[in-house]
C-alpha cells in the first residue's frame, strides 16, 4: 500500500514541474499587481487545471513504459468522471481527487489492458486503444457511485466548516488543521467556501454589507482574520523550511537534480502563497509527514489567534499579500516573529523525521522501493533468465514492449541490430528470429508466459541484477511438452480438410506414419501452420518438415507419389533448420502441373510423433488458410 | 552395440513409405537405434529425423542398434529391409 501511494508521488513530479512558473504568472497578473489579465489567465491555465493535468501526469506515471497511451486515458478518464458528475449534481466538486482517482485508474486499467486482443472484427480498439475506452467505462461506473457517496461526505465536512466557527481556538486550529488535510481529497474547498466566503457580515463606510472572512478583511472589518493569519507563517517561512529540510535530507548524488526543483517550490509558496507545488511534492512520498505538516497549520492558526494577529490576503498568504494588505492588518510584524519560529519547527521536525524514519521525500526514493507490494523477488533460475534475456536484448532502453505466445516472447525493440543472439541462448532461448528492425522472436519453449511476466515486471524496476546468479546451476534445457493448443495451428493453405482415411495411400490412410488430415488444397503456397522451425526439407521439395517450439512434428506431403516428380512444380522459399512463424510462406506449388502428373493432389498433414488419442481434428470441410482451432495435441 | 550396412533399393529412396515401415519395426525395442547417411545419424524411431536426411535410392547407410535387445532390433530390421524391398 505504501509503495502505492508512493507510486501516486513518484508520477506527480513530473506535472508538478510546471507548476512553478505558472503560480508565479498567475500571482503576477492579479488586478492588485501588474493587472495583466493575460499573464494571470495563463497562469490559471496551469493552476486551474491541476486536477485534469495531474490525471494525465499520474496515468503516465503508473503504466510501466511510460505510455502516451495511458496519458490519454488518464485525461479521458478525468473529462468523464467530472462531466459525469456535473451531469447529475452540480455541487459536487472533487478538486484535485478526482484527478488522482482518474490518474490511477487509467494508470492501472493500463498495465491490465494495453496488449488486449479482441476478435478481428473489433481489433482495431484492441492493444492501447482498449485503456481509454475502458477508463470511460470505469469511470462513468464510478462517478454513478460518487454520485451517492460523495454528498454526505460533502455535507459532513460542511458541518465541520460551520463548528469550527463558533469555537473558539479550537475551531481556529481544527480549520488549519482539517484545511491542509483536505487538500488532496478537494474537500478543502468546501470548508474554505463556508469560512471565506459566508462566514459573518461587515457593513463597510459606504453601507455595503460583506460576508466572509476574505471580503470584511479587505473591507476593513477589525474583528476578520483568524482564519487567515495563521497561513501566513506557514505558507511563507514553515513550506520553505521543509523544503530546505527535504534537500538537506536528499542523497548526495541526488542534490543538484531535486535542488532546484525545491528552490523554485519554496520560492513560490514565500512569494505567491501558492503552495501545492510543495505539498504534491511529499504528501505521497511520506503521508506521515503530511498529517505533521496540517498538525503545525492548526498549530500556527492557533498561535496567530492568541497574539492578537489580525492579516489577511485576497490571493494566498504570500509575501505579496502580506505586503499589499500590510495597511490593513493588526499586529502583522508579530507574523513575522511566528513565522521564523515555525520556520526552524519546520525544518527542525522535518530534517528528524526524514532521516529517523527514512522516509522518501524527493532526492531519497529507491527506485526498488517502487515494485509492487505483491511481486516478491526470489533470486530463482527465472529472475537470472528474465535478467539476462533483457540485458540481451539491448536492455530496457531497447524494449518497446513484451508480448508473448505459447512459446515465443514477441518483442518490439527500438533497434533489432542490438540483440545478442549468442547470449539469448545462453540463458535459455532455444532460438531467435529477427522479424524486422524492430520486431524479434525469441523461441522460449512452454514456460514463456513465466519470464515474460518477469521480464515484464523488470521493466517496471530498473531490471536489477539478481545475486544469487554465481552459485545457480543454469538449467537451460526446455521443459517442452509435447502439445499444440488449438489456437496455434493455423490451416497452412486453403482447402477442403479430409479424413486420413479418405486419402488413397496406405501409408496415410493407415496412419503409418502417424495421425493427422488430409486437404485438398485451392491455394498455390503452402504457409506455416505453426511457430517452430523446419527440420526436414526433401531433396525434391514435395514434402516439408516441421518442428513446433514444443516439440511436435507436422508433416506436410503435398500431393500422393509427388516424389517422382523430382522436384517439378514446386518451389521450396525455406531452408533446413530455419525458424518460422505462423504463416510464413514455406512452399509454393503448380497444383495445375502436379494434378497432370501425380495421382492426387491431396496433402497429408501427418503429426509423426503425436499418439493418435492425444490428436483432435476439430474441423471439417473448406477452411481458409490461417484459420485457427483446427487441430489440437493434448499432452 | 550392433552395426548393419544396407545399399537403399527402394525407387523413392527411404521416403514415407519405407521409412515408416523402419520407424515402426523398430519403436517397440528397448534399444537406441539409429541409422547413419553421410556421416550424419538420426533416431530410426523419428519419421521425421530419417526422412528429413533426404536418403537416395542407392544410398549406403549403416543401421545400428545398441541396448539389451540389440540383436532383435536389427535383425528385425533386416526383415523388413528385405522383405519390404527397401534394401539389402
Amino acid at each position: 500500500m505504501m509503495n502505492f501511494i508512493q507510486r501516486i508521488g513518484k508520477s506527480l513530479m513530473f506535472p508538478i514541474a510546471t507548476l512553478p512558473a505558472a503560480a508565479l504568472l498567475l500571482r503576477l497578473g492579479q488586478p492588485d499587481l501588474l493587472n495583466i489579465p493575460l499573464i494571470a489567465a495563463a497562469g490559471d491555465g496551469i493552476i486551474g487545471n491541476l486536477a485534469l493535468i495531474f490525471a494525465i501526469g499520474i496515468a503516465m506515471g503508473f503504466a510501466h513504459d511510460n505510455s502516451g497511451g495511458a496519458a490519454l486515458a488518464g485525461a479521458v478518464g478525468f473529462l468523464v468522471l467530472t462531466s459525469a458528475l456535473k451531469a447529475v449534481d452540480e455541487s459536487i466538486n472533487m478538486g484535485v481527487f478526482g484527478g488522482i482517482i482518474s490518474g490511477i485508474v487509467a494508470g492501472v486499467l493500463y498495465n491490465r489492458f494495453y496488449n488486449i486482443k479482441l476478435p478481428d472484427f473489433l481489433a482495431f480498439f484492441g492493444g492501447r486503444r482498449f485503456v481509454p475506452i475502458v477508463t470511460a467505462a470505469a469511470m462513468t461506473a464510478l462517478a454513478g457511485v460518487l454520485f451517492f457517496a460523495w454528498p454526505p461526505i460533502q455535507s459532513v465536512i460542511d458541518s465541520i466548516g460551520n463548528w469550527v466557527l463558533g469555537a473558539g481556538t479550537l475551531g481556529v486550529g481544527a480549520y488549519g488543521f482539517l484545511n491542509r488535510l483536505l487538500i488532496p481529497t478537494g474537500l478543502h474547498h468546501v470548508i474554505n467556501t463556508v469560512v471565506w466566503f459566508d462566514f459573518g457580515s461587515f457593513t463597510d463606510a459606504s453601507g455595503e454589507v460583506v460576508k466572509g472572512e476574505i471580503n470584511r478583511f479587505l473591507k476593513g472589518d477589525p474583528t476578520a482574520g483568524p482564519f487567515l493569519s495563521g497561513f501566513f507563517p506557514i505558507m511563507m517561512f514553515g513550506l520553505p523550511a521543509a523544503c530546505l529540510a527535504m534537500y538537506a535530507a536528499a542523497k548526495k548524488e541526488k542534490k543538484a537534480i531535486v535542488g532546484g526543483m525545491l528552490f523554485s517550490i519554496a520560492f513560490t509558496s514565500f512569494l505567491t502563497g501558492i503552495t501545492e507545488p510543495i505539498e504534491f511534492a511529499f504528501m505521497f512520498l511520506s503521508p506521515v509527514l503530511y498529517v505533521v505538516h496540517a498538525l503545525l497549520t492548526g498549530a500556527s492558526m492557533i498561535v496567530s489567534y492568541m497574539f492578537d494577529v489580525h492579516h489577511g490576503f485576497g490571493f494566498s498568504a504570500g509575501a505579496i499579500d502580506y505586503v499589499l494588505n500590510y495597511g490593513l492588518a493588526q499586529n502583522p510584524l508579530t507574523l513575522l516573529v511566528i513565522g521564523l519560529v515555525f520556520g526552524v519547527i519546520y525544518f527542525v521536525v522535518f530534517y528528524f523525521l526524514i532521516v529517523k524514519l527514512d522516509l522518501k521525500t524527493p532526492g531519497r526514493e529507491d527506485d526498488e522501493d517502487l515494485v509492487e507490494d505483491t511481486a516478491v523477488y526470489s533470486d530463482d533460475i527465472v529472475e537470472v533468465k528474465a535478467y539476462h534475456t533483457i540485458e540481451a536484448l539491448g536492455g530496457l532502453d531497447n524494449i518497446q514492449a513484451i508480448d508473448y505466445c505459447t512459446t515465443r516472447l514477441r518483442l518490439t525493440v527500438k533497434d533489432s541490430d542490438v540483440v545478442n543472439e549468442k547470449e539469448l541462448k545462453r540463458y535459455g532461448a532455444m532460438g531467435y528470429m529477427k522479424i524486422s528492425k524492430t520486431n524479434v522472436q525469441v523461441v522460449i519453449g512452454t514456460a514463456v508466459e513465466f519470464l515474460a511476466e518477469a521480464m515484464k515486471r523488470r521493466m517496471t524496476n530498473g531490471n536489477p541484477a539478481p545475486k544469487t546468479e554465481e552459485s545457480m546451476e543454469l538449467d537451460t534445457q526446455p521443459h517442452n511438452v509435447k502439445a499444440l493448443p488449438e489456437s496455434d495451428f493455423h490451416m497452412p493453405i486453403d482447402g477442403d480438410i479430409i479424413d486420413l482415411s479418405e486419402v488413397p495411400d496406405d501409408v496415410f490412410a493407415k496412419e503409418m506414419m502417424g495421425p493427422g488430415f488430409g486437404i485438398m488444397p485451392k491455394g498455390k503456397t503452402i504457409h506455416s501452420p505453426i511457430d517452430g522451425k523446419v527440420v526436414s526439407v526433401f531433396p525434391t521439395n514435395h514434402a516439408i518438415g516441421l518442428e513446433t517450439d514444443t516439440g511436435v512434428e507436422v508433416l506436410i506431403h503435398v500431393g500422393l507419389d509427388t516424389v517422382k516428380l523430382n522436384g517439378k512444380g514446386f518451389e521450396l522459399l525455406v531452408e533446413n533448420g530455419q525458424l518460422i512463424q505462423r504463416g510464413d510462406a514455406l512452399l509454393n506449388i503448380d497444383l495445375d502441373y502436379i494434378k497432370a502428373n501425380a495421382p492426387s493432389v491431396v496433402t497429408p498433414v501427418i503429426f509423426t510423433n503425436v499418439e493418435k488419442a492425444n490428436l483432435h481434428i476439430l474441423k471439417k470441410g473448406f477452411q481458409r488458410k490461417g484459420t485457427d482451432s483446427i487441430v489440437k495435441v493434448d499432452e | 552395440m550392433e552395426k548393419k550396412t544396407y545399399t537403399i533399393t527402394s525407387s523413392e529412396g527411404l521416403h514415407a513409405r519405407p521409412c515408416s515401415m523402419l520407424v515402426s519395426a523398430v519403436t517397440p525395442f528397448k534399444s537406441e537405434v539409429t541409422i547413419t547417411y553421410k556421416e550424419r545419424t538420426a533416431n530410426l524411431k523419428s519419421i521425421m529425423g530419417v526422412m528429413g536426411m533426404g536418403i537416395e535410392s542407392g544410398a549406403q547407410v549403416e543401421i545400428t542398434a545398441d541396448g539389451a535387445d540389440e540383436s532383435e532390433a536389427i535383425a528385425k530390421v533386416d526383415d523388413i529391409m528385405k522383405k519390404e524391398s527397401i534394401g539389402e
